[in-house]
């Protein structure tokens, strides 16, 4: 079990939040490219994929982590009364944190997986938008 | 340690005596912070000179259309050492220069942790960029644009030496770039005065620690590739050519995890020059401090995201492309926090239009412009029209020149009395801000219509027909107005050198403790280190200077002749350690020929001299190490205001623990950056998947591996433990290294055993990784028999034990990296069995 009392009271707690956007960008990135190359899209699952559900585990897990460090930092944070300095730093970061995870995900609602637009696909023809054949970059 | 009844002068006396530095040839024994600093500040600046005097030839080469000035050869050179020089020999070396000479004064030290390290850094750093300069020179430079992308960089497309040059003379300078980062760190984190907490830390400290980590982890990436790249060109391993399953996209995602990084790694520092400058010439404290320390962390770690908004026009798929762009945008946010403390912090004071102030509105106009076209090239559809314009030349220009250079001449003005112990005078300095500010609009705001009008960058001329004539001429002659600035710079800060007259110890009533410093500077800072109940200690502490020049603080007296300075508990600034600092010694300089020998080695293809400059330098090091540490305990010894502190080698986790620590980190990154590659080949090899370890090499094997790996850190931690008594201590040791042997071995006949590295990509990759391995568990040998024969030498003791310990951090980071790497080899591996 983490200590969050001890987390937040050393430097190197500060970085957790940020650990934590980094491993949702790598990670969702990484599942998507890995999605696309293995051909997750023609494996479906109920009623989605599996190049859409692999994200979309991912993502919620991450929040939830960040979510639960700034809920420990406030909670730590109200029964100190004065937050004193590293705690507030931790509290902001972690909240910085959050919303980049939330931001830089956005695009999970918005872009298309695996679709590449034709013109600038090295060496092939022009062709309508692909799905599930690129090559993940 | 109570002061003692000396009088200041002869306490200066008998500090000088124990820091001073040898005349003459002496000098290059030197390894204190301010004469390495102020090294490191002018071989940069003359680096400056020759990557502007290469500006200045491409525009004149660009003028006009159809110019024949110099041919594409020629011009190929010229921009390529033009980005090199500016962006790791002049940029980063200049920070690091800076950080050096100011941050033990900032911190209340007398030095920086390992001012041995220091000076190694600044000889590679000069080394390295001599190799750089001397190719210039007799025509052999590198020619494929500072970021050598492949394949135009590889073998079949550049057959000459042009681009080992590059990859192996900044791999060389990149040491000096790591081993600063190191030495940043962990000053910043454990020496500084008593009483500094981290919320007392001047906030340039900040700005620099984030640096200090941003480098731990973005130049890693490139070091990787540079050495994949060079031995694709000598061995002819294929990890970037696609004819045998390599990519060369792999080398643009190396190489832009750091280059993008890079940028703000360059920004970094000057921003954390501007929050120190502007709130003192503005009278007012800076608002937001910690907003502006989480806007730091916050940067540092979204820069790393954004790596890819320099490839958008290699046909990623969109969900990449939005991913990527997301992040550029919104990197605006923590660099719009400090804008806006910066702003805010001005309107609430009373500012003074001093030559600084006038730098610092310099570069909120060049910046932020650079900024507003930074976003345009993150939004993808804007990207894929300017990308490899002149437009971007200019948004770079803006960002760098505005967010490095103009916040570092605002520097120079500041902290010239600091250095020089004379008055700043102003008015050469404003003709040349007015100049330079002139200039360079002139040269670069005009590029952003050029790259609109279609013209790319990297041409070594265009037709008369494009009608970009005009605007090219004028951009070449505001880049000689901009040159001119730059020259009339450097003779004011020359004469002022020479007949300014004596400065105050303060000038600009500043609050940060390098104004405490009497100046000249003397080599150990302060006749006694103080103790900080502030932020701002100059204003909280009135008469501060004169209580530590009369030993009024922490180590006011020399003892045994050593070099003391203090280390603190990272969050508290409690003082817990008395720090023994090194005295100047020649190791360092011959270090670094002998490194240099190894890269000139590998530069000639003379593999034997490389080798033999590898084994010399090792054991240059291990003398240094050797030197180091005692050979009895002392204890508890006075350290002034009535505190009594162990000295650094009777600790457990002394500075050099975390040194060891924080080159693990970077060690780490260019780790998991293999393992991107081998999972990035892997993905995008087409057809059979190759194996990556030889078919002969059973599973069991790996198992093995793995387990005397894991057997060494067992031991290891046992001999921690059992430090305190010798002979179980030794022989645990001895366990430890004999198990390292076997693992050695068994990994050399893997790598033996493995497929042909030439044939294929992976297999390539696979003995990369192989290597990697065998390397790491080579020096663990080293290291474990260095550490038996300091055992033996009664160096370590029950409360002197940080060397096996350390050596404990290096085992346990050796077998979590046996077990990644050899399961990701069985992986992409499915038909061994």
């Amino acid at each position: 079990m983490i200590n969050w009392r001890q987390v937040s009271s050393s430097p190197f707690g500060l970085l957790v939040g940020f650990l934590v956007w980094a491993s949702a960008f790598a990670s969702i990135y990484a599942a998507v490219s890995l999605g696309c190359a293995m051909g997750w899209q023609g494996v479906t699952l109920g009623v989605i994929t599996l190049q859409q559900l692999a994200p979309f585990l991912l993502l919620p897990l991450h929040i939830a982590i960040l979510t639960a460090i700034l809920f420990s930092a406030w909670r730590i944070a109200r029964a100190r009364h004065t937050p004193g300095f590293l705690l507030t730093l931790h509290g902001i970061t972690a909240a910085f944190a959050l919303a980049a995870t939330l931001w830089t995900s956005a695009p999970l609602l918005l872009a298309s997986n695996c679709g590449v637009t034709p013109t600038l696909v090295k060496g092939e023809q022009l062709e309508p938008e692909r799905s599930g054949s690129s090559a993940p970059h | 340690m109570a002061a003692s009844g000396k009088s200041a002068l002869l306490r200066h006396k008998d500090l000088q005596r124990a820091w001073c530095n040898p005349p003459g040839w002496g000098r290059l024994a030197a390894v204190n912070h301010s004469i390495i600093g102020r090294r490191f500040i002018l071989t940069a600046l003359a680096f400056f000179a020759i990557g502007g005097l290469l500006a200045m030839l491409l525009r004149a080469q660009l003028a006009t259309s159809r110019s024949a000035f110099v041919g594409p050869e020629i011009y190929n050179q010229f921009f390529t050492m033009h980005g090199t020089v500016m962006m790791f020999l002049f940029a980063i070396p200049l920070f690091e220069g800076l950080a050096m000479y100011l941050l033990p004064k900032m911190l209340g030290s007398r030095d920086m942790a390992f001012p041995r390290l220091s000076a190694y850094g600044y000889w590679c750093y000069v080394l390295g960029g001599s190799i750089l300069v001397v190719a210039l020179a007799i025509g052999y430079a590198p020619d494929s644009g500072w970021f050598m992308y492949t394949p135009l960089s590889s073998k079949p497309y550049t057959p000459g030496i042009n681009s080992d040059v590059w990859l192996i003379g900044i791999t060389f300078v990149e040491i000096s770039a790591i081993s600063a980062a190191v030495e940043i760190a962990v000053s910043i984190l454990r020496i500084r005065t008593g009483g500094m907490s981290l919320q007392r830390l001047p906030i340039f400290a900040w700005y620099m620690l984030v640096t200090a980590f941003m480098i731990l982890v973005g130049f890693p990436p490139l070091i990787l590739g540079s050495i994949l790249l060079e031995v694709e060109r000598a061995f002819g391993w294929p990890f970037f050519d696609p004819t045998r399953g390599g990519d060369p996209l792999l080398w643009q995602h190396l190489f832009w995890m750091f280059g993008h990084p890079e940028v703000y790694i360059i920004f970094l520092p000057a921003a954390g020059a501007i929050s120190t400058i502007l709130p003192v010439l503005s009278r007012q404290r800076l608002i937001g401090y910690s907003w502006l320390v989480a806007s730091i962390i916050a940067l540092g770690f979204i820069s790393f995201g954004l790596w890819v908004h320099h490839m958008f026009t290699t046909g990623l798929p969109h969900l990449s492309l939005a991913f990527f762009s997301a992040a550029s945008l919104l990197v605006v946010i923590p660099t719009s926090v400090q804008i806006f403390s910066w702003l805010a912090t001005l309107v609430m004071g009373r500012p003074q239009l001093k030559l600084p102030m006038l730098y610092i509105l310099g570069f909120f106009f060049v910046f932020v412009m650079g900024g507003l076209t930074g976003v345009m090239v993150g939004v993808v559809p804007f990207d894929w029209q300017a990308h490899d314009t002149h437009f971007v030349v200019a948004h770079l220009h803006y960002v760098l020149v505005g967010g490095f250079v103009f916040p570092m001449l605002a520097a120079a003005y500041y902290w010239l009395p600091r250095f020089t112990g004379r008055q700043a005078q102003h008015r050469l300095g404003l003709v040349a801000f007015w100049l330079i500010f002139l200039g360079f609009h002139g040269t670069f705001f005009l590029m952003h219509l050029t790259g609109l009008r279609g013209m790319p960058r990297r041409i070594f001329t265009y037709p008369v027909e494009m009608n970009w004539d005009v605007l090219n001429l004028i951009s070449s002659m505001g880049s000689f107005v901009m040159a001119a600035g730059f020259a009339l710079f450097v003779v004011d800060i020359i004469l002022q050198l020479r007949f300014a007259p004596r400065s105050c110890r303060n000038p600009w009533q500043a609050d940060t403790l390098e104004w405490t410093v009497p100046g000249p500077v003397p080599l150990y800072n302060f006749a006694a280190l103080p103790h900080i109940r502030s932020r701002y200690p100059l204003k909280a502490q009135s008469g501060l200077a004169l209580k530590l020049a009369t030993g009024d603080g922490y180590l006011p007296e020399v003892r045994h002749g050593w070099m003391e300075t203090l280390s603190v508990d990272m969050v508290s600034g409690r003082p817990d350690q008395i720090v023994l600092l090194p005295k100047p010694t020649y190791l360092p300089f011959f270090a670094a020929l002998a490194t240099a020998v190894f890269f000139l080695g590998a530069l000639f293809k003379i593999y034997g001299l490389a080798l033999a400059g590898l084994a010399t330098a090792m054991t240059l090091f291990l003398v240094w190490a050797w030197h180091s540490g005692l050979q009895r305990d002392y204890g508890a010894l006075p350290a002034g205001l009535g505190l009594s502190l162990p000295l650094h080698a009777e600790t457990e986790r002394p500075p050099a623990w975390w040194a060891m620590a924080f080159t693990l980190v970077a060690d780490g990154t260019m780790f998991a950056s293999l393992l991107f590659g081998g999972i990035f080949l892997l993905v995008v090899t087409p057809g059979e998947v190759q194996p990556a370890i030889a078919s002969g090499a059973a599973m069991w094997l790996d198992i093995v591996i793995i387990g005397l790996l894991a057997g060494a850190v067992f031991a290891m931690r046992r001999t921690v433990r059992a430090v305190a008594t010798p002979a179980p201590r030794q022989r645990l040791i001895g366990i430890a290294f004999v198990q390292q042997l076997l693992a050695a071995a068994l990994l050399v006949y893997l790598i033996r055993a493995a497929p042909d590295a030439k044939a294929h990509a992976v297999h390539a990759l696979s003995t990369a990784m192989l290597w990697y391995l065998a390397l790491h568990v080579m020096v663990a040998l080293v290291m474990t028999g260095f550490t038996i024969a300091r055992g033996r030498c009664g160096y370590i003791s029950a409360t002197r034990s940080a060397e096996p310990r350390i050596l404990l951090l290096w085992y346990t980071y050796v077998a979590l990296a046996g077990l990644i790497g050899l399961a990701l080899l069985r992986l992409i591996s499915p038909v061994a069995p």
